[in-house]
């Protein structure tokens, strides 16, 4: 297991997620854990070539096939052996929901589904291939772990966690090859289900999770320049939801969700649930992608589109704050 | 297998439809009747014969696994397995009870050793193509036995994992057809049609046998089939076998069994 250096957290940021992830696996390899990787042909851009060549007993390609990958994880799968299982995120959750559903939230399987280049992160491929509903699709699955890490080391460290539970687990993967660094801190901890706060101020609460806090880091320092003040709250897992450091939010003057993925049923939407329940309140703000898939572009464009860029989330922020 | 054996299996499988046929005593709910009517004989032989399923003393890792994934033929596992003395006779009267351990359609239940959750149909023979996988994998003296219906085989993850399991080379995986030839809507034929399945599975890699599914010599004579491949056996049997009024009618796929049917069917079984 890598420790926790600069020289690691650059190295790490250079891979892209999907490099993070096949580091994180040969690691884990090597480092003795004994597990199974399932992909449904997208070993290569799991980054698993190293991994595949070395641990060929260790790894099986399903072909193109995302029910399968599940269904056949689940079944190689126990309680003292999970099995990581790639795809991309919209094919890793949309495609096999059932199977999640019944192999994993009903049973109980021991798999660790990485859902890869979810969010916009493919974003040339267009809308096929983005992952905007696969936070609302599965944390309504009772019985299964999501987790939606920010940047490199919180990749690795969430896959090293995930493997060490029992429990069926989704890992959202964004951000593609542009990796941010979002936890530089040497201290860094992770722990499921316990949310880590980037920054405090006295104003603004702004939650997200994925790469995109990278965009929300930025909107905070443009804020900062408007003498607002922000907390910014990398809630890396969605489920189980650290409703209690949501709850820090309320002595605030705005809370502000912001996500990669529709506004319907996602992070927003699992604050808004939290938030429903108490009477005095600041108000919540929640952005994300309303509701309509953006047409393919570069990365930047879609944020542009989506409204979802440091300036325009920080314009938003001000906007709200003044009515 | 002498003659008295055949004696012996076929008293089972009427024992068992007797068990199948009593839980509407207690049950006047929707049940899937003829489903499990169709694979008791498949059933008998695989968890008192051609498996170690009910064999008490197995080493860990040698016990051989069964996944239903029919998951609506479970009142036929429940039955063939309280036939073998794996559960108890409670199972007649919790039967689609609240909170019982005993649903209509499979759940998994490590106690008794119900393996998958199915009734979505088409999860099952994957899992257990995974099952089969990891036992390769690990060396594992087990063979791996999966049991999908006709109608199951219009998922196309059935043919995923069929595909899958020949590539993998796994010759500890043993998949029995019900080929009772009905599902919800009627015939299988007319919704759709499995020209040949035999050969079908054999152009998929598979060794394929096609039986009389409720005659037990046919059966074990599949199960003992040698072959370097997957092994599918093609079983044909009738939906709602032995009760005159189920036989080849599609709603019986999953209905009430009146006071009035269940005396006429009590009587055909021999209860």
């Amino acid at each position: 297991m890598l420790t926790l250096s600069k020289k690691n957290l650059k190295f790490l940021s250079h891979m892209g997620a999907e490099g993070v992830l096949g580091q994180t696996v040969y690691d884990m390899a090597g480092d003795g854990y004994d597990f199974f990787a399932v992909s449904a042909d997208l070993g290569v851009a799991s980054g698993f070539s190293r991994f595949m060549k070395e641990y060929p007993e260790h790894y099986v390609n399903v072909g193109i096939a995302e029910q399968n990958l599940i269904s056949v994880a689940a079944g190689m799968a126990n309680e003292n052996l999970p099995v990581i299982a790639t795809s991309w995120g919209a094919f890793a959750s949309y495609r096999c929901a059932d199977q999640i559903r019944v192999l994993l939230g009903l049973m109980g399987s021991n798999v660790k589904i990485i859902g890869m280049g979810s969010g916009m992160a493919i974003s040339r491929f267009g809308g096929s291939h983005y992952g905007i509903g696969d936070i609302a699709l599965l944390r309504a699955i009772p019985g299964l772990t999501v987790i939606a890490p920010s940047d490199g080391i919180e990749i690795y460290y969430s896959i090293y966690e995930a493997m060490r539970t029992k429990n069926p687990t989704y890992i959202r993967l964004t951000g593609g090859e542009r990796l941010p660094i979002i936890n530089s801190d040497l201290q860094y901890h992770f722990e499921i289900g316990k949310a880590n706060i980037l920054s405090e101020g006295e104003d603004v609460f702004l939650i997200a999770c994925g790469s995109l806090l990278d965009e929300c880091i930025k909107a905070g320092e443009l804020l900062k320049d408007r003498g607002i003040t922000t907390t910014i709250l990398n809630m890396h897992t969605i489920k189980p939801f650290d409703t209690e450091s949501v709850l820090k939010g309320l002595n605030h003057k705005l809370i502000v969700t912001v996500e990669e993925h529709n506004v319907i049923g996602g992070l927003g939407a699992a604050v808004a649930e939290t938030l429903a329940g108490v009477s005095e309140r600041p108000k919540h703000l929640l952005l994300g992608m309303n509701d309509f898939v953006p047409k393919a572009g570069d990365y930047q464009y879609l944020l542009k589109v989506c409204q979802l860029s440091a300036y325009q989330i920080a314009d938003r922020i001000d906007e709200a704050l003044r009515k | 297998m002498n003659k008295n054996d055949w004696i012996f299996y076929k008293e089972k499988a009427k024992r068992v439809r007797q068990i199948i046929v009593s839980v509407a005593d207690h049950c006047q709910e929707k049940v899937h009747w003829a489903g499990s009517l169709s694979c008791v004989e498949i059933l008998i032989s695989i968890i008192c014969g051609a498996s170690n399923f009910a064999v008490p003393e197995v080493p860990t890792g040698d016990r051989d696994i069964l996944v239903v994934s029919k998951g609506h033929a479970a009142l036929a596992q429940y039955a063939v397995m309280n036939e073998a003395g794996l559960i108890g006779n409670e199972f007649i009267k919790q039967y689609q009870k609240n909170g019982s351990d005993y649903p209509e359609e499979l759940m998994k239940d490590e106690k008794l050793r119900i393996e998958c959750s199915t009734g979505s149909l088409g999860i099952g023979l994957p899992y257990a193509v995974g099952r089969a996988i990891f036992a390769k994998r690990r060396r594992r003296n087990q063979k791996i036995f999966c049991l999908v219906g006709d109608g199951e085989c219009d998922e196309g993850s059935v043919w995923e994992a069929i595909m899958l399991a020949a590539q993998q080379k796994l010759n500890n995986m043993v998949l029995v057809v019900d080929l009772n030839g009905l599902q919800a809507d009627g015939n299988t034929e007319e919704i759709i049609t499995w020209n040949n399945m035999k050969n079908q599975m054999e152009s998929f890699g598979w060794t394929a046998v096609q039986v009389d599914g409720h005659d037990f010599k046919e059966l074990q004579k599949a199960f003992q089939t040698v072959t370097d491949k997957p092994l599918a056996i093609l079983a044909k049997t009738i939906k709602g076998k032995g009760i005159s009024f189920m036989e080849g009618d599609y709603s019986w796929h999953d209905r009430v069994l009146n006071k009035k049917l269940l005396e006429q069917a009590k009587a055909e079984i021999g209860l």
